[in-house]
């Protein structure tokens, strides 16, 4: 049996191409060639990694498969796309870069799918259907990009605190231990917090 | 200690002159360091990570992440499908170990023996070094107060089953049963490196640099002449611009089972030590998940108080393939990673995880298949990829693992099981196993995680069989050695870290007698 040593980036970058052509391409250099302290401002906060189109996908993915309603906060709340963010800033770039790409195809694989519209532009019922009409793919493509967003959001959401209590984690054994940020964490929140914000 | 130096403290380049140097401080770099301390030798220790003792720790999955995992947990095989997990500080994977410490199984010994050519790594070799090792982390059974209620169900299924079991080895002292041991243990209970030998060998005399990143060995003929280290700004992650020279007698690389083969890739050595990379094993781990009618509260007390060893070695009829070759535990994952590995979505997702106190789940840690490892390769853009085929007799072994783990759970009473991955795949009784056969292993098919990478720089004869040989120094070098699991000829099996602490006093001894 032979099997295929085609690295992750290899086909995610293929997927890419097929998917949108040559948007793809265009897109795909921007996310290479992007500054690594570049402030992105979107409707969901300041950014250093995410751009605006990643965060619309991600966005409308976090919506979809998330709960709503009730106890449970929401994608902002719970602060998913920031902390995602903040995570893609000090891991390695190669790394980085594949999220965004994955961010990338997950936009434009209803495509693929025949569907008449990019993922953060569907319903949420679509998003959904969508999402769970990829469960069985024989696509190593799509399971690998659906699955790392899955994980990367739920990872998120669930790492928040404001989610806890509805799901019935009692958190940290140690009661009352504060957060002990690290520098990594000081220096994300000075990057992205405006500077006049800083100075009240 | 004044000892201990990080990125802050260091405000120039430096030059430092040192016996040996070890790189990496991980169970074999820490082991190796301090042994070599005993010896009477002046150590450097580096490691390229932060330096967090528990005063630093706060118990949140994704903080801690950002503190003590490589890649804050985002590092996966070259197709996205599995997840790797290791260290990326002092003290390395040890600090966000379960604590399972296996002496390794005769059997592995003796096949490395005989078919790898390894020599003074034997039972009889090691024994003194698992004596040693057990008094020093305090190695002992779990007794019954550590058995949380997903440890008795798995026992009571076992027992149950006929099923061989055993109680788990622990290296703990004082354990609160808090169920952190992933996020690091803030009451210094579990015995990682962290609490014993890098204290130790400070203690007696050795230095450690944290935040140093091993960058460039400069070689001289069969030497090592001095070794160029980066100095990581601990806020941004990078480099900082400042740079350490070290020059010692010898040189021991003990980055673990994911860095130290790409590590002598990143030096040029490809060409000349060929084996470099290959025959990489990691354990592959399949979970499944449990909802029960009672109250399991997986997050707290210790991860493996119990162990299924039943199905250890692979069993074949006619060179067919029938059952076994993993080990089988109880799982334990906080929440954030727990929800990770769901494959639901919307309302499915949000009623499984109300249930989340009622969550159980069992895990099995796959022996890795001899003739269809993995590679470490460098890729033209100087990352790292792990390569991880997944051959035919991995799937079945696979598969075969995930029917004896729904066996067992339905057994003490589960009621739904969900297998972790994308495919969404919930079996409600023995009879739905028949949905397996849609099962797809790879990229993300089946969601698997591996914190027990081995191989890549394989112990043996020469250069062409091998990277080390049984003294553990690198073919065609006089003063470099490698001391971590990348040196196993194949899969230890079981948890690996007992096995690397027990191979480095071994190489400690070589280096010590070779400087």
């Amino acid at each position: 049996m032979q099997w295929q040593p085609i690295s992750r980036r290899s086909f995610l970058k293929i997927a890419a191409v097929t998917a949108v052509g040559v948007s793809a391409t265009f897109y795909g250099h921007r996310f290479m060639s992007a500054p690594r302290n570049a402030l992105h401002v979107t409707p969901y906060g300041n950014f250093l990694v995410l751009e605006e189109s990643h965060a619309h996908t991600l966005h409308a993915f976090a919506e979809a498969v998330l709960p709503r309603g009730g106890k449970y906060p929401t994608p902002q709340q719970a602060q998913v796309l920031q902390r995602l963010d903040e995570e893609l800033y000090f891991i390695s770039q190669p790394i980085a870069k594949d999220v965004k790409l994955v961010l990338h195809v997950l936009e434009w694989m209803p495509v693929m799918y025949a569907k008449f519209g990019r993922f953060s532009r569907l319903s949420l019922e679509q998003r959904l259907n969508f999402l769970n009409g990829t469960k069985n793919t024989r696509s190593k493509t799509v399971r690998a990009v659906i699955n790392n967003c899955r994980m990367l959001c739920f990872n998120m959401y669930y790492g928040h605190e404001s989610s806890w209590s509805a799901i019935g984690y009692d958190g940290p054994f140690a009661k009352h231990l504060p957060e002990q940020l690290s520098e990594q964490r000081q220096l994300y929140a000075a990057l992205t917090t405006p500077q006049q914000e800083q100075s009240q | 200690m004044n000892n201990i130096f990080e990125a802050r403290d260091i405000t120039q380049d430096q030059t430092l002159t040192t016996q040996v140097c070890v790189i990496g401080t991980g169970c074999g770099g820490a082991t190796v360091a301090k042994k070599l301390t005993d010896h009477g030798l002046d150590v450097i220790m580096l490691d390229q990570g932060g330096y967090y003792p528990a005063q630093r720790m706060d118990q949140r999955e994704l903080n801690m992440a950002g503190k003590i995992s490589a890649e804050r947990n985002f590092a996966s095989s070259h197709d996205g499908g599995n997840l790797l997990l290791y260290g990326n500080n002092v003290g390395g994977a040890s600090v966000h170990y379960w604590a399972d410490s296996y002496r390794t199984p005769v059997e592995k010994l003796e096949q490395w023996a005989q078919e790898y050519h390894i020599t003074g790594h034997s039972m009889a070799d090691l024994l003194p070094a698992f004596e040693e090792l057990e008094a020093n982390l305090h190695i002992h059974a779990a007794t019954d107060p550590y058995f949380n209620r997903m440890n008795q169900l798995l026992r009571k299924g076992s027992e149950t089953l006929g099923w061989r079991g055993h109680r788990v080895p622990q290296a703990r002292k004082n354990c609160v049963k808090s169920g952190h041991c992933m996020q690091g243990c803030l009451y210094d209970a579990k015995q990682s490196q962290m609490v014993t030998h890098i204290p130790q060998a400070l203690a007696q005399g050795a230095r450690l640099y944290a935040n140093a990143q091993a960058q460039q060995l400069v070689m001289e003929g069969d030497k090592v002449k001095c070794l160029s280290v980066a100095m990581i700004d601990a806020a941004t992650n990078r480099p900082n611009g400042i740079k350490l020279t070290i020059n010692a007698d010898a040189y021991v690389l003990a980055a673990g089972g994911f860095s130290s083969a790409y590590f002598l890739m990143q030096q040029g050595l490809k060409k000349q030590l060929p084996q470099l990379g290959k025959h990489f094993s990691m354990n592959p781990s399949v979970m499944v998940h449990g909802i029960y009618d009672e109250e399991i509260i997986l997050w707290r007390n210790i991860p493996a108080a119990w162990g299924i060893d039943h199905f250890w070695q692979r069993q074949y009829r006619n060179g067919q393939y029938q059952e076994g070759g993993y080990l089988l535990m109880p799982n334990q994952i906080q929440p954030a990673m727990f929800a990770a590995t769901l494959p639901l979505y919307g309302v499915e997702h949000q009623q499984v995880m109300e249930q989340l106190p009622n969550i159980g789940g069992t895990i099995s840690w796959i022996d890795d298949v001899e003739d269809e490892l993995g590679e470490i390769r460098i890729k033209r853009d100087g990352s790292r990829e792990v390569y991880y085929p997944y051959g035919p007799t991995t799937k079945a072994v696979l598969k075969d693992s995930i029917k004896k783990q729904a066996e067992l759970q339905f057994a003490v009473g589960a009621k739904q099981l969900i297998i972790a991955g994308h495919q969404g795949i919930t079996l409600n009784s023995m009879d739905d196993l028949t949905r397996l056969e849609n099962l797809t292993v790879s990229a993300g098919g089946l969601m698997l995680a591996s914190p027990h990478p081995g191989g890549g720089c394989r112990m043996g004869l020469n250069a062409t069989d091998s990277v080390v040989n049984s003294d553990h120094q690198v073919h065609g070098f006089h003063n470099l050695y490698v001391a971590d699991s990348s040196v196993f000829p194949t899969s230890s099996a079981l948890d690996p870290s007992l096995t690397i602490m027990a191979f480095s006093h071994i190489a400690a001894k070589c280096v010590a007698a070779n400087i």
